[in-house]
């Protein structure tokens, strides 16, 4: 009697172990991830930098305000309105006033665009002389140089073409732009567009100057930053980190929950010989309930907070490894907060209880009698709970899914979709693994079990019919495998989407991409003989939608005569070729899509403009624009040339003519399969290195909760190893059946992840045709195989260790001769 | 004049070491006969199971020999023992010791299938009509009663032909009518097979199916009865647990 209590202690002790690793673990993941995500909030505030040394900056309207019913809508605007010349005038009257302006600049032996910018301003913004003097006259530039080349002869591209500049000055370099400064009157004349005004003069006065203007922004103190180049960079910088961090943050919350829950739900599930002798002793059921719940609150609160304590260790570390990827500004660091303790906190503890709640129902229904009786056959491990809940979430996931296909197929794109979806799925399938894994086993062992050796008998006979452990060992590989699969697929089945939707839209033989193509050079590039030529402009359009959302498209501003030579568009309706200056092109994305419509937007600059829509695109992978004439452009400029050549054209000859005429532009001429090459890899560092953040922490944690399981459930069959020595087992066998146990196990995970994947992506591959772009599905297998492969490892790592070190001891002690 | 089926010769066992050291056998040497049903009697405490383990082969003596047939188990590695045990002695427990996720007839076959040999259905159907349980084949542990459960470990100890089948307590836990077909069935292996049976029992009246009866006391040899009655037995149980007192 001793040795089976001092037996069952071992096992407790494996499962208490279990359950606090899996739940500190698990807590501190959350702690981590909200810490980032809390950090993430709230910006430092960017100081001024190019102007900071001016007290009053003046401003052209850079924000679109549309009153609403529900308040003024604002968005930033595309292209910045200029100051007025004749508000300049005015305003010069309070007191001296410096004008700046930017224009892209792009100087011989140097890859970058630089940015150029009257020399007047180039004090405020603490730019400092090196070597010799600041340019006086219209041929003179000043500039981050060696100071050796000062007085050399340099040539620059500004957009009023390339001209020679000596280099006056060679300055100190400043952290926030690459700038070339020319002479006042040279900037004035290369860019005639006042952006801002430095004023001397009170504040109140300028405001007061400026009340007639609409839109006009007088800047003081730190809103001079909006003259910065990127106001924002901070802001924005974290708003990509934030959303990583969302996405992190969710899909490790699930995780830690899904794998807490069911690790608790195990150990009360394999208590159960236990609970049956309290049961015996004559505890009732709620005595056995109270009990267990006890011990886990007991465990909860010391798990979670030893989790919180190893989160606020790990969010430090995580920060320095997004700083470390770039993924986060260099100054991103982890803040001081409350809320992510308290909400990892009370999740692991909720959470935890909530696992043993549910197990401990059925627990207190244990018969006293059954304790007596072998415990290793699971008659019924489907519940009435799992078949409640796993066929409601079943039936909630695929019928979202169906849902979307039919209403609203672009919203399965969006990240925050697919990254739900299959959350769903996965603890569905999870909760009714135990119908799936009788026949999966059965089939899996089916050929192994055929041999003569007791290897595989035992290995079917085993697996299936321990059908409760089967499923907690299956449910964190389930989850690894599925989260890999459907996440890497996901994205890399809509990148793939979004490749076939260019290949088949882009049809021009030549693509010129540079940042500001001049007029001179774009006439040259229509001149070549036989080249149908589409010139467009980058811009964008606003409308106000249901009469309160303002929303931002980006738009194009295309030549409509050869739009149609050099790319092949999905039109629903109408037709592009009727594009004209008082009509635009729109997609189904769009409020209002309706041939004939008098549709009002705002151009980039702010101009309001009523336009007919003409022809209607299909949605396709979302997100792909509209198209306008040049005539409303709202000023911005050619940065994107497309042409096809006429039949019967000398090719080769045409390209060399268009090289020529762009070779001192500093565009970028490819031929169509170069440019789609380039197009490729869709997806941006930035996602693909956030996904591998993400999804590692994620599948470390699941791999960890596989050897938790493994390890749990190896402990709990230390008996029937004993026993199966005593039939005349050697070592060697018990090893390999076991091996052979846990591999069975991870398989069924497997199958059931592939599965959850599947389902997510034909979802995915759905709502892709519903938009009419019919792709292959892309299943990632290699990760997927990499993924399997660990679990594998890790699971026989697991299985083998406490075996090993349960055959140390005798088998009849273990078995326990007698009751 | 019968072959003796094993031998124990001088065995000794102590458990722990040092000073608090408990020897369960002192220097004990016996032999138990081919095709003879031999029941090992005494009191609790007297090294009954110890010798019972030493002998299958289960348990290590400290010092001396076990000998089955010319083979002497103490000399036997691990791996080498296991085969033999598997091969060649046949062990039943009290507590039944069936793996609970097998079949009544995988659980038969299992020592074959450790094995590596090719068993016949026929085989298995046939040792488990011997063990009158011919219409359970295909149920688990779970269903069946203790003493159907203790003939599907009777008929896997049997699966192999053992030159020995050893069983500690093995009509224990079972209730007085089960015990004594178990034990009639035991009896007929011996008459109709030459099924050697060493058994382990505190029961006097398990011990009067046996031929022969030794009994233990402080880990030595304290007598013998030939063809014993339950009767007989009793007395010399009584008288023995008297002088201990």
């Amino acid at each position: 009697m001793l040795i089976v209590t001092l037996s069952s202690l071992r096992a407790r002790w494996v499962s208490l172990v279990g359950t606090f690793v899996a739940l500190g673990l698990g807590v501190a993941l959350i702690a981590t991830m909200g810490l980032g995500l809390a950090s993430t909030l709230a910006a430092p505030q960017q100081h001024p930098e190019r102007l900071a040394g001016a007290v009053v900056v003046v401003r052209g309207a850079d924000e679109l305000r549309v009153p609403s019913r529900i308040g003024v809508r604002v968005q930033p605007l595309t292209q910045p309105q200029a100051v007025p010349e004749a508000l300049a005038k005015n305003l010069a009257n309070l007191g001296t006033v410096v004008a700046d302006r930017s224009f892209p600049v792009r100087v011989d032996g140097k890859d970058a665009e630089l940015v150029g910018h009257p020399w007047p301003v180039a004090g405020f913004g603490g730019n400092r002389i090196v070597a010799g003097h600041e340019p006086r006259t219209a041929t003179e530039i000043a500039m981050v140089a060696d100071p050796a080349l000062v007085g050399r002869q340099i040539e620059v591209r500004t957009p009023t073409g390339r001209a020679v500049f000596t280099l006056a000055a060679a300055l100190a370099p400043v952290s926030y732009e690459k700038a070339v400064f020319f002479s006042e009157n040279a900037a004035a004349e290369i860019s005639p567009r006042i952006d801002n005004l430095v004023v001397h003069a009170p504040a109140e006065a300028v405001q007061a100057a400026v009340a007639g203007t609409p839109g006009i922004q007088v800047l003081t103190g730190d809103d001079r930053r909006r003259a910065d180049p990127d106001p924002d960079r901070d802001r924005e910088a974290l708003i990509a980190m934030n959303a990583l961090l969302g996405t992190a943050g969710g899909v490790t919350t699930f995780v830690s929950v899904f794998v807490v829950a069911s690790t608790f739900a195990y150990a009360v599930a394999q208590r159960r010989r236990e609970i049956g002798l309290m049961r015996t002793a004559g505890a009732t059921p709620r005595q056995v309930r109270r009990t267990m719940l006890a011990e886990a609150g007991a465990v909860g609160v010391v798990a979670s907070a030893a989790g919180c304590a190893l989160g606020s260790h790990g969010a430090p570390w995580l920060g320095e490894i997004l700083v470390d990827e770039r993924l986060a500004p260099s100054w991103f660091t982890i803040g001081d907060y409350q809320w992510p303790y308290h909400v990892a906190f009370w999740t692991g503890l909720i959470v935890a209880l909530a696992g043993v709640a549910v197990s401990t129902v059925r627990a207190g229904r244990i018969r006293p009698t059954e304790a007596l009786r072998e415990a290793s056959v699971d008659t019924r491990a489907m519940t009435l709970g799992r078949w409640i809940f796993g066929a409601g979430l079943l039936a909630t996931g695929l019928g979202m899914l169906c849902w979307r296909l039919l209403s609203d197929p672009g919203d399965a794109l969006h990240r925050k979709t697919y990254t739900t979806q299959p959350m769903l799925l996965i603890t569905a399938i999870a909760l009714l693994a135990p119908i799936l894994v009788g026949p999966l086993t059965r089939l899996i062992a089916w050929l192994p079990a055929q041999l003569s050796g007791a290897t595989g008998m035992l290995m079917r006979e085993n697996a299936s019919a321990g059908v409760r452990r089967t499923a907690a060992v299956a449910a964190p590989v389930l989850v690894t495998v599925a989260l890999a699969g459907s996440l890497l697929g996901a994205t890399a089945t809509i990148n793939a989407a979004k490749a076939a939707e260019i290949r088949t839209q882009i049809a021009a033989d030549l693509i010129v991409d540079g940042t500001s193509l001049d007029e001179s050079a774009v006439a040259a590039v229509r001149r070549v003989p036989g080249a149908k030529v589409m010139t467009s402009a980058s811009s964008a359009l606003y409308t106000l939608e249901e009469g309160v959302a303002l929303i931002r498209s980006d738009a194009q501003a295309v030549d409509p005569e050869t739009l149609a030579a050099v790319r092949h568009l999905p039109v629903r309706a109408g037709r592009i070729s009727d594009l004209d200056d008082q009509s635009i092109v729109v997609n189904e994305e769009w409020a209002v899509h309706t041939v004939g419509r008098q549709v009002t937007v705002w151009l980039g600059d702010g101009t309001e403009r009523s336009l007919r829509v003409v022809a209607v695109l299909a949605t396709g992978t979302g997100s792909n624009g509209v198209y306008v004439t040049g005539h409303n452009a709202g000023g911005a400029v050619v940065d994107h040339i497309e042409l096809s050549w006429r039949p019967g054209t000398d090719v080769s000859a045409g390209e060399a003519a268009v090289r020529s005429a762009l070779r001192s532009s500093g565009a970028q001429v490819q031929t169509r399969a170069e440019w789609l090459t380039e197009q490729l890899p869709a997806s941006g560092r930035q996602t693909t290195v956030g996904y591998l953040v993400v999804l590692g922490i994620a599948l470390t944690y699941t791999g960890i909760a596989v050897a938790n399981t493994m390890v749990m459930a190896t402990s709990d069959r230390v008996r029937d190893l004993a026993v199966l020595r005593l039939a005349g087992a050697t070592k060697r066998q018990v090893l390999l059946l076991v091996m052979a146990e846990s591999l069975t196990m991870v398989a069924v995970g497997a199958v059931l992840g592939v599965l959850a994947t599947l389902v997510n992506l034909l979802g995915i591959w759905g709502a892709l045709g519903a938009l009419s772009v019919w792709t292959a599905i892309v299943v990632p297998w290699q990760i997927l195989g990499l993924t399997l492969v660990a679990c594998a490892v890790v699971a026989l790592l697991a299985t083998l260790a406490p075996t090993i070190g349960a055959m140390r001891t005798r088998p009849v002690e273990l078995a326990g001769t007698k009751e | 004049m019968t072959r003796d089926a094993i031998r124990l010769r001088r065995v000794v066992r102590t458990f722990g070491s040092g000073d608090p050291a408990i020897t369960a056998l002192h220097d004990l040497s016996l032999s138990f006969a081919e095709g003879t049903f031999t029941a090992v009697m005494g009191p609790s405490g007297s090294g009954k199971s110890t010798l019972l383990q030493c002998a299958a082969g289960l348990d290590r003596p400290t010092s001396g020999s076990v000998l089955l047939g010319d083979t002497d188990l103490t000399t036997l590695n691990e791996h080498k023992l296991t085969l033999l045990r598997r091969e060649r002695i046949g062990f039943v427990f009290q507590s039944f010791n069936l793996l609970p996720t097998l079949t009544a007839e995988q659980n038969v076959a299992l020592p074959l299938r450790l094995a590596g040999r090719r068993q016949s259905r026929g085989e298995v159907r046939d040792v488990l009509a011997r063990v009158g349980l011919s219409g359970r084949a295909g149920h688990r542990p779970s269903e069946l009663s203790g003493g159907q459960q203790q003939r599907v470990a009777i008929a896997r100890a049997l699966i192999t032909r053992p030159d020995v089948l050893f069983g500690d307590e093995p009509t224990g836990a079972l209730d007085s009518s089960t015990s004594r077909e178990v034990l009639r069935m035991l009896r007929g292996m011996v008459d109709d097979e030459r099924q050697t049976i060493v058994m382990v029992t505190h029961d006097p009246v398990a011990a009067a199916y046996a031929d022969r009866v030794v009994f233990l006391a402080d880990g030595r040899l304290n007598g013998a009865l030939d063809a014993p009655s339950a009767e007989a037995v009793a007395n010399r149980m009584t008288q023995m647990e008297q002088t201990a007192c």
